[in-house]
């Protein structure tokens, strides 16, 4: 398998948890997104059973295969479209500002890991065949000072591909 | 009470001289290990710690502190004696919670024919500390944290010394004990985790605490009468009452993540003392062979 799609959704983090936006604002300090690595080849309905039968069928489970990518992510790298901080203008790398979880991580055990410990943990995770697909939330540790922000993200892997988004723009809401 | 030490001393040194006075019977002294007592009593208890509601988390603070801390202890004695001048308690009880964890031995040797005598031993007990998250949850208010009613059993262990007082009637008895005791509460780790309101920071504050020792005054009466006799053999009623009474703490050490584990600090946090006063006081049924 290999990523070939990436979803980038901002995150309310004012909260206990995490959870989707449904609004156009987030707080100053609490400025969060998820990213979601895919390889869509290996996506595939479900086998589905149609007809009806009386007759009992025996059939065998399959195994339960695991993938692992084949080429690593090598790298992250987050841009600030908008200026963030007086210290920060637009076009910035903030990449170091950035906190992360990924899915294997639960998020009541674990305060945050590092960008370099996430990847480390992604890339050496086998995925499930019927579900070949990594979600990473990053957290901002630092409060936006400009009333908007926009991102955007590049995921860089061992063959020297890349794939990157922009998040939508989001209003910030100071305290 | 810079006085008492000496006198007591003396008591014992010249304890012999009186020995034609004390009560006991001259009978030869037992060749080996008998059982002398035997006694299943029931009792309460009663904590009383004052509250310190410093700035920082102290765990004393949320101990067991009421007049009936404990309103059911159950437990047996059973007493050896060893060539008359040794006498060896054991005590085995426990609380409501009916888990025998609660254990007293105690060595008590004493001059034959005399009243006065030293004794030594170990005591075990525990106790609980209740609703500490509390601390954080009204310190840190603007921090989501696990509201959940935390609780420990804090284990009291207690090495007890002191002179002691034994009087033998025909049918009653009277043992008094002045003990000092060494205790020591064993070392335990709370964590907290926090999650900032309207903010991304995420924190645990870890708490590991140090072995506490305290010196405590730790005296001890018991008190029984005969009601019925068979066959050489007596049933009785007594009644004992001890206190562990000083000042305890639990000094701790604070470590303080932020964001990662990576990015940490600590600190050493001396608590204050704190008045600790516990009183057993239990009646029960003996048995003497």
């Amino acid at each position: 398998m290999s990523f070939n799609f990436l979803r980038v959704e901002w995150l309310d983090n004012s909260g206990q948890w995490p959870q989707p936006v449904w609004g156009d604002t987030l707080f100053a300090g609490a400025i969060a997104f998820s990213a979601t690595l895919a390889d869509t080849t290996m996506m595939h309905m479900p086998e589905l059973r149609q007809g009806f039968s009386i007759i009992p069928e025996a059939k065998a489970m399959s195994c339960i295969m695991k993938f692992v990518p084949r080429h690593s992510i090598e790298s992250v790298q987050i841009i600030s479209l908008f200026p963030l901080t007086e210290d920060l203008p637009a076009g910035s790398d903030i990449t170091n500002l950035f906190f992360a979880l990924h899915s294997g991580a639960m998020y009541g055990e674990h305060l945050y890991l590092t960008l370099d410990q996430t990847l480390n943990a992604i890339n050496q995770t086998p995925f499930l065949a019927d579900w070949p697909q990594e979600k990473i939330s990053f957290f901002l540790a630092a409060e936006a000072q400009h009333p908007v922000v926009q991102l955007e993200i590049r995921f860089t892997f061992s063959d020297h591909t890349s794939l990157s988004s922009i998040t939508p723009p989001i209003h910030v809401r100071q305290p | 009470m810079k006085n008492l030490l000496p006198a007591l001393i003396l008591a014992i040194a010249i304890n012999p001289i009186f020995a034609g006075m004390a009560q006991q019977p001259d009978t030869p002294p037992p060749a080996s290990l008998q059982i002398k007592k035997a006694a299943l009593w029931l009792g309460g208890r009663s904590m009383q710690v004052n509250a310190s509601k410093g700035s920082q988390l102290d765990f004393l603070d949320y101990a067991d502190n009421s007049r009936l801390t404990e309103f059911f202890l159950l437990g047996f004695s059973l007493q050896l004696q060893y060539h008359e001048i040794f006498q060896l308690s054991i005590d085995a009880f426990t609380a409501d919670d009916i888990v025998p964890n609660s254990l007293k031995l105690q060595l008590l040797t004493q001059p034959r024919g005399s009243w006065i005598g030293l004794n030594a031993g170990f005591m075990r007990y525990p106790f609980l500390i209740t609703g500490f998250e509390g601390f954080h949850l009204d310190q840190d208010p603007d921090f989501f944290a696990d509201a959940n009613t935390r609780q420990r059993r804090m284990h009291d262990l207690c090495l007890f010394a002191g002179p002691g007082i034994s009087l033998q009637g025909k049918s009653t008895f009277l043992s008094v004990n002045f003990n000092v005791a060494y205790a020591t509460l064993l070392p335990f780790s709370e964590s907290f985790r926090q999650k900032q309101a309207n903010s991304n920071l995420r924190r645990e504050i870890i708490y590991k605490t140090q072995t506490s020792s305290s010196f405590l005054f730790f005296p001890e009466l018991t008190f029984g009468a005969d009601i019925a006799s068979f066959t050489g053999k007596k049933i009785g009623l007594q009644i004992q009452a001890s206190m562990l009474s000083g000042n305890r703490h639990i000094h701790y050490d604070k470590t303080v993540r932020q964001w990662s584990e990576e990015n940490q600090s600590s600190e050493k946090v001396r608590s204050q003392g704190h008045r600790f006063e516990k009183t057993d006081i239990t009646m029960g049924i003996y048995y003497r062979f």
